[in-house]
């Protein structure tokens, strides 16, 4: 015992230390998981994986938004020019959402402001539990670019999907406005409001019958 | 039994995991529940917008027939506070016959502050009066308020009882709910003699139409976001004020997720008096200071 005492005595104060540091380490490192992901650039465009169902098409339209009388044509050209960057912005962050899930997080962190990404993935947007085939049945965006100043945009998104669960077939409507800005030639999204619920089954067809006009569907 | 160093560093291994478990829990615990109920029901709603902390906007409608001249009298003045973490909101009412310290100018009615010292001298006014700092200032005329409502739509609103002021503000709408045109909710924004409470229920009611103007463009928004860009056009076009475009998006993106059944409208309590010749309202001190810090503190009332 007398031997071993001063070896406790040595070692009990480094020991401690090291437990501390690494208590501290987690704690940092599950802080900054918290605070948001890290912003990443886009990569290649989000497509659905080969030998997939085939899926509804985008209808994306783009227009000058709150204009009091005539758009200039620069503002057009611009607004032209502008199209397809928030074209990828919508389908690449619903693409992965939905059809390659993978994705989601890295689309979400390359187009969303931090603050906002963090929201969304807080928000834990997904197919229901249990879905499987998920198949698009339609997805539409209107995207308002501000005639005044072409660097803000907001766009509504709606998309009704199916997939099937425990052999039954389950439709959703996700509807979602993005609030956009132009910054640093780069558009990305800094404020969202989005309502995913259940679309109520018409004879076990979904999404064709032109009734979903973007905002509600029923219950399930 | 356990050695002193042995029981201390268990001690300190429970207390970090217990710190870990700590930080963990409290950081995804609203998450976790939102994401049971999204995997059980399929249902999700979530929101994020960029503004954040008490926003204080003071909005001014001026007697000013044309344009948007500083030397007007400021007749419709109201406190607008956004609460960005509890989404509430209020909207305070200052008669303009309200007898108040105008900073630099002894006292007066404080509709002249603004014909004094312009929007600012007004905002001032109002800071040194509530304690609240304000971020913005937003000021409209006749032809402004008019024009900007025009461009945005009829206004629906609900009239309790009818008015019928043929022979001043020229308002003549029945009791019920209506959709107004700009001429129609400019007319009743100025009647005060359809009522006892004169100036006093006329400034309650330009509180109401504000509101109805927050349910409007939260309306519009919802169906078609883009429409936020025509509020930021008319407001840059109509009025003058110190809110940047960029400011006005921001606040358009709140303003449009804040339900106004969660925005109070309600006037300074006054009572009536008389300065020399002039018809004036004393602010009632105790109450209104209860108010004012209420809503420094909450941004909502």
């Amino acid at each position: 015992m007398n031997a071993s005492a001063p070896v406790y005595k040595r070692l009990w104060v480094p020991f401690t230390i090291g437990a501390v540091l690494v208590a501290a380490a987690i704690g940092v490192g599950v802080w900054a998981l918290m605070r948001g992901p890290v912003r990443t650039s886009p990569g290649s465009p989000v497509k659905p994986p080969a030998g997939s169902l085939p899926q509804a098409r985008w209808r994306i339209a783009v227009y000058p938004a709150g204009a009091l009388g005539k758009v200039p044509k620069h503002v057009k050209h611009e607004i032209a020019a502008a199209r397809p960057h928030l074209a990828r912005v919508v389908t690449d962050t619903f693409n992965a959402l939905l059809l390659v899930p993978d994705r989601y997080r890295q689309e979400v962190s390359a187009y969303f402001d931090k603050p906002a990404a963090a929201a969304l993935l807080r928000a834990r947007l997904a197919p229901p539990a249990g879905a499987q085939a998920v198949q698009i049945r339609r997805a539409r965006a209107r995207i308002g670019v501000d005639a005044a100043d072409p660097s803000r945009a907001a766009a509504a998104v709606d998309i009704i999907a199916r997939a099937k669960r425990s052999g039954h077939r389950i439709a959703w409507h996700t509807h979602t406005v993005l609030w956009l800005e132009r910054r640093h030639g780069r558009w990305s999204v800094m404020a969202f409001d989005v309502h995913q619920q259940p679309v109520r089954s018409h004879h076990g067809k979904h999404g064709g019958s032109g009734k979903h006009n973007g905002k509600h569907g029923g219950s399930g | 039994m356990m050695t002193r160093p042995r029981a201390l560093l268990a001690a300190v291994l429970a207390a970090a995991t217990a710190v870990c478990l700590v930080v963990v829990s409290g950081g995804s615990s609203t998450s976790r529940a939102s994401a049971t109920e999204a995997i059980a029901v399929g249902r999700v709603h979530a929101s994020y917008q960029p503004t954040h902390g008490k926003i204080f906007v003071l909005v001014i409608g001026t007697d000013a027939r044309e344009g948007n001249p500083v030397n007007a009298n400021g007749d419709a003045i109201h406190l607008l506070g956004f609460n960005t973490v509890t989404m509430r909101g209020g909207i305070l009412n200052f008669p303009r016959d309200c007898w108040v310290n105008i900073p630099g100018h002894g006292t007066g009615k404080i509709n002249s502050s603004l014909s004094r010292g312009g929007p600012r001298l007004m905002a001032k006014t109002i800071e040194s009066l509530t304690g609240i700092r304000i971020g913005y200032w937003v000021m409209t005329g006749f032809h402004g308020f008019q024009g900007a409502l025009a461009h945005l739509g009829h206004l629906k609103m609900r009239i309790p009882p009818g008015v019928n002021d043929v022979g001043f503000s020229g308002a003549q709408i029945s009791a019920g709910v209506h959709r107004l045109p700009a001429y129609k909710v400019l007319q009743y924004a100025r009647d005060r003699h359809d009522f006892p409470g004169g100036d006093l229920t006329r400034s309650h009611h330009q509180g109401d139409i504000l509101l109805a103007m927050l349910r409007m463009l939260r309306n519009q928004v919802s169906g078609d976001p883009g429409r936020l860009m025509r509020w930021i056009a008319v407001t840059r076009r109509y009025t003058r004020t110190s809110l940047a475009p960029a400011e006005l998006f921001r606040l358009g993106i709140l303003a449009s997720q804040v339900d106004p059944r969660r925005v109070r409208n309600v006037n300074v309590p006054v009572s009536l008096g008389s300065v020399g010749s002039a018809d004036v309202d004393f602010i009632k001190q105790a109450p209104a200071h209860a108010l004012y810090r209420r809503f420094k503190s909450h941004a909502s009332l």
